[in-house]
């Protein structure tokens, strides 16, 4: 049964009307129009649609909305712009770390998890860390460089 | 020249633009680039300079092009011969890509021909036009035109003050027309290209092509607010998702529309064997596609997984076609000395989007639109307009980027879907397939046995090279093969055949290959260079043992038979890279618990001979016949390089998907439809299993650009293979060289 969940997403609060059981990738995506997180496939095996729910990274494609109520969701969006980047997403326009970039959201949001429980990940760590997300392009040694671009740069979460 | 007339822009200002999409986030940067620009009036045909370029007053340059970009950077590059032959600032140049109804036909953006074929009317276009504006300077400035220079967006004269292209032409037309050479449908289907009338800058002029200008599309893909095709919507729109059959060919008998009465808002929608369900929330419509019940009919049962290879040669074939044939055969194999005949098999993959197929339609009575990640929109729009029974002028098809697809697939397909449940609701209508729609029905790469009869003499020359494939078609999703097409009845079917083997090019007197197109099982599309990673992994596996049978390094046996010092210039800096140890023999290391092995091949594809040469190490488990991929190195050589740091993204993701493909990637059936339906089921390659990689571009600015998305990727399962050779002393014959089949080989 719909009903009305009030969210904290990228520093504001939403009022949603849904059944509980609605993964929250939908609410994100077409409640609230925020476009980073995609849908992959809906099983959390690719990791397309992550967001940090209080800094750790969650699948939303598997998580239901009622359960995220309490948390600080980020998304993408939330954690910077284009104009005012994090400093995890300079690092991946400087190294060029994508191609398609479909997986890419979801690449930020893990890397910026891993960041927060290992600030200083060595390159085998970081592979180890992002092993569970998925890129069909072949980007993964871009993005390995920049997650290490972030770190060397002294990156503070 | 007369003086510029009053652009459609200006003839209608103020008469508002109609919005018909929006996206996640925002305003569609596209629509933002043509704000102001009737859609209606831009021409589009490729004799209009106009088609191709408009200025604004502030000199903004608008680039519009059929050619789209899969994310290999085709739009940065194209902006890049812009900013080149017009002379303006990279910043000053915006790409408004695949809108049929904004952009010149291009064809379809297929066979890494973007920047080769697709760029030569940019570059035609972009000359012309900068002949315009010193034209017009002239007449302003009352100097010869000879006596003045484009620079940084201006016309200067030797001394004193330019004139900005914005305050010459700005938001005006060329009116300039253009001479098409070549109008057949192939011609059109592979790529306008334009006559030359200005002349394009000489090569060693070039001052913004051959620079690592960054790519325009990545701020907004790490900040998630790039437009993706997912991201579109339309107002008013529902969700769609499409309910397949239980078994590939299956007819729909009936529909319990009751099954989902529960589920707000959701419809079913069918059309005789297509079957979809409608609902105003998304997770609405997963749910109704999930519990919707109906009835299909019984079919014959598909041919069984674990004997593809063999039932390959023995389907009714469709054609029969030679990729070259040189020399006596005969003479060749009298003149070996050792000969070999070996069979080598490549499975079905997928290409496995991380994004399943999305699109949007809004079909009226009259008129359509359909928002898709189409790699050809020319071909999607047609093909759909004549689906739903509409003239295709009055079809538009605006293409957006979708997931990384390597091959035209189901984003064409779920235009096709989401176009008749949008004429059937009378609604706009969003479908995106789910996981298991994508893994289950897209079209597959197709399967391949090939075989080679082959000779060397005593000198470690190969005498006779003769080469057998069997392989449906890789074009069979490509025109007139909509999936949902087929369900409705009526699809015309497909008829061109792809995937041939590739051009061998090693020095050989007597050569020869020969393509049997099978009637395929299951429905087939090209993947990241058809018929080239297939036929390479066959042709450098068979030179390897060769030049084991000759007893000689299999570096030293590929440069004894190629004096092209291309090819040895790939090959020899990637030996270099890897310190390659020369050997003639099998290692000896039977009683290791973990085997060693390094292997090398090279590879040319794509239009200019485009080329690439890698060793691979690896590292296997004996006991489980795990392999680890510890290095490859990889030299690559496509002519002259027009976006170094661009072109190394495209070499490491060839190198990488084809090592994933080798290492991993089979479709599953059983008989009666695909069963590996998710990442569990159909692994890729991951951060974990990643090699340590080195790259190195061989710049060739003496050539002219050519072919570079595939060239990286086609000696990969063959260099792969090559190093399980040389670790376990017997040559894997089929792919995925997955543990039990590595440690059967053990």
């Amino acid at each position: 049964m719909a009903a009305s969940y009030t969210l904290h997403v990228n520093g504001q609060d939403h009022t949603v009307s849904a059944d509980g059981e609605t993964p929250l990738l939908y609410v994100l995506r077409n409640d609230l129009g925020l476009g980073g997180p995609k849908f992959g496939c809906g099983l959390g095996q690719c990791g397309a649609c992550a967001v940090l729910k209080d800094g750790v990274e969650i699948r939303s494609c598997m998580t239901p909305v009622s359960a995220v109520m309490q948390s600080e969701i980020i998304t993408t969006e939330g954690l910077g712009t284009t104009a005012a980047p994090h400093p995890l997403q300079s690092a991946f326009v400087a190294e060029q770390a994508a191609q398609c970039g479909y997986c890419i959201s979801g690449m930020i949001i893990a890397a910026a998890s891993l960041l927060k429980r290992n600030p200083k990940p060595s390159a085998a760590e970081i592979r180890a860390g992002m092993d569970g997300h998925l890129c069909r392009c072949g980007t993964h040694l871009r993005i390995v460089r920049a997650i290490q671009r972030a770190v060397d740069q002294g990156m503070r979460l | 020249m007369s003086a510029p007339v009053l652009s459609r822009r200006q003839l209608l200002e103020g008469a508002g633009l109609l919005v018909i999409g929006f996206s996640l986030g925002g305003i569609d940067s596209t629509q933002a680039a043509t704000a102001g620009i009737d859609q209606g009036a831009r021409p589009v045909e490729p004799e209009k300079l106009d088609s191709w370029l408009a200025i604004d007053k502030n000199g903004n340059v608008t680039l519009f092009t059929g050619r789209v970009d899969l994310g290999t950077g085709t739009e940065t590059v194209f902006a890049q011969f812009v900013a080149e032959e017009l002379d303006v600032a990279i910043g000053k140049v915006r790409v408004v890509m695949g809108d049929t109804r904004l952009t010149p036909d291009q064809g379809k953006t297929t066979a890494s021909l973007n920047v080769v074929r697709g760029s030569q009317p940019v570059r035609i276009a972009a000359a012309q036009a900068r002949a315009v504006l010193v034209e017009l300077a002239s007449e302003r400035l009352h100097l010869p035109g000879t006596e003045l220079r484009t620079e940084n967006g201006m016309v200067m004269p030797s001394q004193g003050d330019g004139i900005s292209y914005g305050e010459l032409i700005g938001d005006k037309n060329f009116s300039v027309d253009m001479e098409v050479a070549g109008k057949t449908p192939e011609d059109i289907s592979r790529g306008v290209m334009l006559k030359q009338k200005a002349p394009p800058k000489a090569a060693k002029d070039y001052r913004v092509i051959g620079t690592s200008v960054p790519r325009f599309d990545i701020p907004a893909k790490v900040n998630g607010t790039f437009e993706y095709v997912h991201n579109v919507r339309v107002p008013g729109m529902l969700h769609g998702r499409v309910v397949r059959p239980p078994a590939m060919g299956a007819k729909l008998i009936s529909v319990a529309e009751n099954s989902i009465a529960g589920i707000p808002g959701a419809r079913v929608v069918r059309r005789n064997d297509f079957l979809g369900v409608v609902a105003p929330r998304e997770e609405d419509a997963i749910r109704a596609a999930r519990v919707v019940k109906a009835d299909w009919s019984a079919v014959a049962p598909l041919p069984a997984m674990e004997s593809i290879f063999e039932e390959l040669p023995s389907q009714p074939v469709v054609s029969d076609q030679l990729s070259f044939e040189n020399g006596d055969l005969e003479a060749g194999f009298a003149g070996g000395k050792i000969r070999l005949k070996a069979t080598y098999n490549f499975p079905f993959q997928d290409h496995a989007m991380i994004g399943p197929s999305c699109a949007v339609a809004d079909v009226g009575d009259t008129h359509a639109t359909i928002w898709s990640g189409s790699q050809w929109p020319e071909g999607d729009r047609s093909d759909i307009a004549k689906m739903l029974g509409l003239p295709v002028e009055n079809v538009q098809l605006i293409w957006r980027e979708a997931s990384g697809s390597y091959g035209r697939l189901g984003c064409d397909d779920a235009a096709a879907d989401a176009a008749i449940m949008s004429q059937i609701v009378r609604q706009p209508v969003r479908v995106q397939w789910m996981r298991h729609d994508e893994h289950g029905w897209e079209p597959l790469s197709p399967a391949m046995t090939m075989t080679i009869d082959g000779a060397a003499d005593a000198s470690g020359r190969v005498t006779a090279f003769d080469y057998l494939q069997y392989s449906p078609s890789h074009s069979m999703g490509e025109k007139g093969n909509h999936l949902a097409w087929h369900l409705i009845g009526g699809a015309p079917g497909w008829g061109r055949m792809s995937g041939a083997a590739a051009n061998l090019w090693y020095d050989i007197p007597a050569k020869r290959a020969r393509n049997i197109y099978v009637q395929p099982w299951l429905r087939g599309i090209y993947l990241r260079s058809p018929g080239g990673i297939q036929s390479i992994f066959a042709y450098e596996s068979f030179m390897d043992e060769l030049a084991r049978a000759s007893g000689i390094d299999p570096l030293e046996f590929r440069l004894r038979n190629t004096p092209d010092a291309r090819d040895r210039d790939v090959l020899l800096a990637a030996a270099r890279m890897a310190g390659w140890e020369p050997r003639s023999g099998p290692r000896q290391q039977t009683a290791a618990a973990v085997l060693t092995g390094r292997g090398i091949a090279m590879g040319r594809y794509g239009a200019g001979d485009s080329r690439s040469a890698l060793v691979v190490d690896v590292t296997i488990e004996r006991s489980s016949g795990k392999i680890t991929l510890e290095q490859a190195c990889i030299a690559f050589d496509c002519g002259l390089v027009l976006n170094p740091n661009g072109l190394l993204n495209q070499v490491e993701g060839g190198l990488l998907q084809g090592l994933s493909r080798a290492l991993h990637e089979q479709v599953k059936f059983d008989r009666r439809k695909v069963t590996s339906l998710d990442w569990m089921d159909y692994p890729i390659l991951t951060f974990a299993g990643l090699p340590e990689v080195k790259t190195q571009l061989i710049p060739r600015p003496e050539l002219p650009w050519s072919s570079a998305g595939e060239a990286g990727t086609v000696a990969t399962a063959a260099a792969l293979a090559n190093a399980v050779f040389d670790a376990i002393g017997k040559h894997p014959r089929r792919l995925p060289l997955v543990p039990d089949y590595v440690k059967s080989l053990i």
